[in-house]
């Protein structure tokens, strides 16, 4: 059975921006593959269409069936992990093989003080409540407001 | 709730199956093949025009047609010549093209892009009303719908405190998109 | 008859067509309005940094019966799907620069504002953008109300300031 891991140095999931990235990639394929690479990128999630980028991308040259590489990787200064109402940034790892094309991710955080920046909501005077809020309504402020597009 | 956790966030949304009514996949696609491959996908806003296109564009390629997509919206409703040209670059039978919002068209620019679809081996568009292709599939929309939908990817934690699927149902007018879309925000007020 | 005017501090924009006649007048009375000009020293701001505003009203500063100035952090999300295309915005930062009713201080003044070093700096990608922009809204009496934002980009934190 086809099989890929991401190992990061002691273990680590959480990064400050700037600081350098190290560990050890290692695959166990039905046999070698053609390409094996891997990619540091960052990907949103939320309530807009997908954005992405990737940062920067390891090749490893001649790959075997089964094998151990190690990479280092220099993190960027931005943008940081973040979590809003609206959107999350996720700064991620993926190993990627082709022939046979095989793919694992590991997600990570970088950002000050090595913790994902929470984005709460600001109260807005003036602001309208949506019709459906009274529904699920508690009392704390809410500060989304929405621009309706063309429909 | 975070953002990435929300379940109504875009990518949870997009993977939402479109579901057939009245029709299977296979007559589907035989239906379409009596049309020649020209047809359209008929429906309101929300109704999953565009979510029905790109599966039929996943069988489409299946069977070995090659498939080239456009998407005209109210904020692109032309595309550019750059676009025009990789769209209608040495097209042949294989070739199947897909045409997301062909309503944004007037007629005559219409015409000019059925003439210049000539050569691929079938159209295949959405739009708001029929007329311009024989309708191979009337996308509709129910309370039921939602509910299917909702029971299948809204959590417990917060079911009973979104509103009936009637309910949003009624107040999206029909639109199952807008009515996920305020489920997200009712998520995300969690 | 003065048009009726959506609500103070209110970014609503519906699309339907009576509201939007209403939005066009209220364009056109605003041109009228006071004009401000807003610096911003230093230049170019970082999380956690201090950022002065200086501004200044021309044109009939007198009618202005207060002005409310603050530095405002959003998420904007646009949703493209279909023939569609969805912008939603949540506010994280709404921080107070100045408030008040003094005609004086209405007319120019200067301010000072921190920007918290634990939210998150400008982001643009083309669907999803974190925007920060200084707000000023002067309130006239029974006329269109000044509403004015000027984007402000923040950077992230300097890789060395973070390390210390």
């Amino acid at each position: 059975m086809n099989h890929l891991e991401i190992n990061l140095h002691d273990g680590r999931e959480a990064f400050d921006p700037g600081e350098e990235l190290t560990g050890t990639v290692h695959w166990q394929l039905d046999c070698s593959p053609q390409t094996a690479e891997l990619r540091l990128f960052w990907f949103t999630r939320g309530k807009g269409t997908e954005d992405a980028g990737v940062v920067e991308t390891v090749r490893f040259d001649h790959p075997l069936e089964r094998d151990t590489r190690s990479f280092r990787f220099q993190l960027p200064p931005a943008p940081y992990s973040f979590s809003g109402k609206l959107i999350s940034l996720v700064w991620a790892l993926e190993l990627v093989t082709q022939s046979p094309d095989e793919v694992t991710r590991r997600e990570i955080v970088v950002a000050p003080g090595r913790r994902e920046v929470e984005l709460g909501t600001a109260e807005v005077p003036g602001r309208r409540e949506r019709w459906y809020e009274r529904f699920i309504r508690r009392g704390e402020p809410v500060g989304s407001v929405t621009q309706a597009g063309p429909e | 709730m975070k953002a990435r956790d929300n379940p109504f966030r875009s990518e949870a949304v997009e993977r939402i199956a479109f579901r057939l009514e009245g029709a299977t996949w296979l007559e589907l696609l035989e239906q379409l093949r009596r049309l020649n491959y020209r047809a359209s996908l008929v429906g309101p806003h929300g109704s999953g025009k565009t979510t029905l296109l790109e599966e039929l564009g996943r069988r489409l390629a299946e069977q070995g047609f090659r498939i080239r997509h456009a998407r005209l919206s109210e904020e692109h409703p032309r595309l550019s010549a750059a676009q025009s040209a990789r769209l209608f670059k040495g097209l042949s039978r294989e070739h199947l093209i897909l045409l997301d919002g062909a309503e944004q068209l007037s007629w005559l620019e219409w015409r000019r892009f059925l003439r210049r679809c000539r050569g691929a081996g079938g159209l295949i568009i959405t739009t708001h009303k029929p007329g311009r292709l024989p309708v191979l599939y009337e996308c509709r929309t129910s309370a039921r719908l939602l509910e299917e939908i909702l029971s299948g990817i809204c959590p417990q934690s917060v079911a009973p405190r979104f509103p009936s699927a009637e309910t949003l149902f009624e107040r999206s007018r029909g639109n199952i998109r807008e009515a996920l879309r305020a489920c997200y925000d009712l998520c995300a007020l969690q | 008859m003065l048009p009726q005017l959506p609500p103070k501090g209110d970014i609503f924009i519906e699309s339907e067509r009576g509201h939007s006649q209403r939005v066009t007048t209220y364009s056109f009375l605003a041109l009228f309005n006071p004009r401000v000009r807003v610096t911003l020293s230093p230049g170019t701001v970082s999380l956690g940094q201090r950022v002065y505003v200086q501004w200044e009203f021309s044109g009939r500063t007198q009618v202005l019966r207060s002005l409310r100035m603050w530095l405002e952090g959003r998420e904007e999300a646009t949703y493209r799907r279909g023939t569609s295309t969805y912008t939603d915005k949540s506010i994280f930062a709404a921080l107070p620069v100045v408030e008040t009713t003094h005609a004086a201080e209405i007319a120019s003044g200067s301010a000072g504002v921190t920007i918290p070093a634990d939210l998150m700096h400008s982001f643009s990608g083309d669907n999803n953008k974190i925007v920060w922009a200084l707000r000023v809204e002067g309130e006239i009496e029974r006329w269109p109300d000044v509403s004015e934002e000027f984007p402000v980009t923040v950077l992230p934190a300097p890789v060395e300031r973070m390390r210390a």
